[in-house]
């Protein structure tokens, strides 16, 4: 590996995917905004069925979290950002198809898994805004108050859940190519993992067998990580356990998505159906 | 197309299933939601207006995707170059996607009969809820046209749809009642033909209340008047803006 040739295939796949992205006023418009009625959405779902007061009053006696909206909207930040990964790392070999340029993508000498992670960390800039953007509108208009003791361990749960959904991207990237139905894999998979990943509740409030669903999905220990470090004055030791199986997680799902790139490319160059869709 | 219409309405009912059980033990009731809308089944509240989502989504979001992809295709220019009439090939694209809206209730409204015990309150009266389906169906068509022309020039039908749909069921009371709106929230909820028609569908649906209602006879009149007037407003946008993007060339560009 030469880490010249990599950094500029990286630049060049991250410019080109920032230029891409800056060219659609309706993209911007759409990351700028889509944020803010999700987020409402899941806060009025319980606002619903009771008072403000009642409503957290319940949440912390049940989970030990004392504003419900904080516990929303950490859970909708890291959904946002695996969202924001699975349309940008994860359809980007799909797009290369749709602008007919996979196979010459694919004709050159260029690192695959590094034109992945470039489009990866691109995502998560276009994405990242969201973050600091919903902490703003929780402060102003949901009240919510964090409860910080460690900004080292807040750093080190956004840095180990971004590094495991670029990773999840990686491995969806090849994946969604193979069964040639990107988009619609895409958006049929958001609103489970919204819902096993315990983006609205805490997973203990789903039944014991849909747990193990939980349980397999690293969405769920970015939003355990985050909650512990920014909801109830977590430090790095209290948020580990879900710390270190994010980098397991990153690390299975980059072999797993190495592996099926190269069984895409094998089957790609004996078909040639690639540029096919 | 399919599996968006099923998921994601599956999936959020779920997640209300979740959320009612948290607040208001394993029956899921709440005192305070009954209060607010009469009705004492919160899980049935929540399928009805995810079923009737799936219309709506198809109607709202049919054509601009139908143009988004002849234009990722790199077929646009060649369908609107021929003679055909533009407006009955979009009106096709949107019925057309109709068909995944009927599975999607379908299956929505079966999963909340048997996986959460959805229960009406009263014989359901199917009769006005198909009435409010259609003109909601007809009055969000118009919101259809205009997404349609805008995707000529916007290209990015996907990102725009994926802020609709949370704003309309913010808005629209579709996963909960618009009363807990704050006043402004409310002021634009009444603007939307949605929030007529999901009340509508739902008084029917769970309450068996019809025609000697006068609110459910309200909304339809209401959807009934919105649909007439959006109608031809959401079709001369259309008009206008496929003209100005033959003008200006950018009808296959993407």
């Amino acid at each position: 590996m030469n880490p010249a040739k990599e950094w500029r295939t990286f630049k060049a796949v991250f410019l080109r995917n920032l230029k891409l992205f800056t060219s659609y006023s309706a993209w911007i418009v759409a990351i700028l905004i889509w944020p803010i009625p999700l987020l409402a959405v899941n806060i009025y779902s319980y606002k619903a069925l009771g008072t403000d007061a009642s409503i957290s009053s319940i949440v912390s006696r049940e989970f030990g979290i004392s504003n419900f909206a904080g516990m929303v909207i950490i859970g909708t930040i890291v959904y946002l950002l695996y969202n924001r990964l699975l349309w940008g790392a994860g359809i980007s070999l799909q797009s290369e198809r749709w602008m007919g340029t996979i196979e010459a993508l694919f004709m050159t000498p260029a690192n695959r898994m590094t034109v992945l992670f470039a489009c990866g960390v691109s995502s998560l800039i276009e994405g990242s805004w969201w973050i600091g953007c919903i902490f703003i509108l929780s402060w102003m208009i949901f009240g919510v108050e964090p409860s910080i003791t460690s900004w080292v361990a807040i750093a080190a749960g956004i840095l180990s859940t971004m590094v495991a959904l670029i990773s999840v991207g990686v491995f969806f990237a090849s994946f969604f190519v193979l069964t040639r139905a990107a988009d619609q894999m895409a958006s049929a998979l958001q609103a489970p993992i919204r819902f096993f990943s315990g983006v609205v509740f805490p997973i203990s409030a789903l039944p014991q067998l849909l747990q193990f669903i939980s349980y397999i999905l690293p969405v769920t220990y970015g939003i355990q990580a985050m909650r512990k470090a920014v909801l109830t004055g977590g430090d790095v030791a209290s948020i580990s356990y879900e710390l270190a199986l994010l980098y397991v997680f990153a690390l299975g799902l980059t072999v797993a998505g190495y592996f099926t790139l190269k069984a895409l490319e094998k089957q790609a160059k004996r078909k040639g159906t690639l540029y096919m869709y | 197309m399919l599996g968006f219409n099923i998921a994601v309405p599956f999936f959020f009912v779920l997640s209300s299933w979740i959320v009612a059980t948290i607040i208001g033990g394993p029956s899921g009731t709440s005192a305070y939601f009954t209060s607010l809308t009469g009705m004492t089944n919160y899980l049935a509240f929540v399928t009805v207006g995810f079923a009737f989502n799936t219309f709506i989504f198809s109607t709202a979001f049919g054509g601009a995707h139908a143009i988004r992809g002849e234009q990722e295709q790199g077929t646009a220019e060649p369908v609107f170059m021929t003679p055909s009439n533009k407006v009955a090939w979009l009106m096709g694209m949107m019925l057309g996607s109709q068909v995944f809206g009927i599975i999607g209730f379908t299956i929505v409204l079966s999963s909340g009969f048997l996986l959460f015990g959805y229960e009406p309150q009263a014989p359901p009266d199917l009769f006005t809820a198909t009435v409010a389906i259609t003109l909601s169906i007809l009055a969000m068509a118009a919101l259809g046209f205009v997404l349609a022309g805008i995707c000529f020039f916007a290209k990015r039908e996907e990102e725009i749809s994926q802020v609709l749909w949370p704003t309309f069921t913010f808005f629209c009371g579709l996963a909960f009642p618009v009363q807990i709106l704050p006043w402004w929230g409310q002021l634009i909820a009444y603007l939307i033909p949605l929030t007529y028609g999901v009340d509508a569908t739902r008084r029917a649906l769970i309450l068996g209340l019809g025609f000697g209602d006068l609110l459910t006879v309200h909304e339809l009149l209401m959807l009934l008047a919105q649909a007439l007037v959006l109608m031809p407003v959401g079709l001369l946008i259309f008009y206008r803006l496929e003209r100005e993007a033959r003008k200006t060339g950018v009808l296959g560009t993407y």
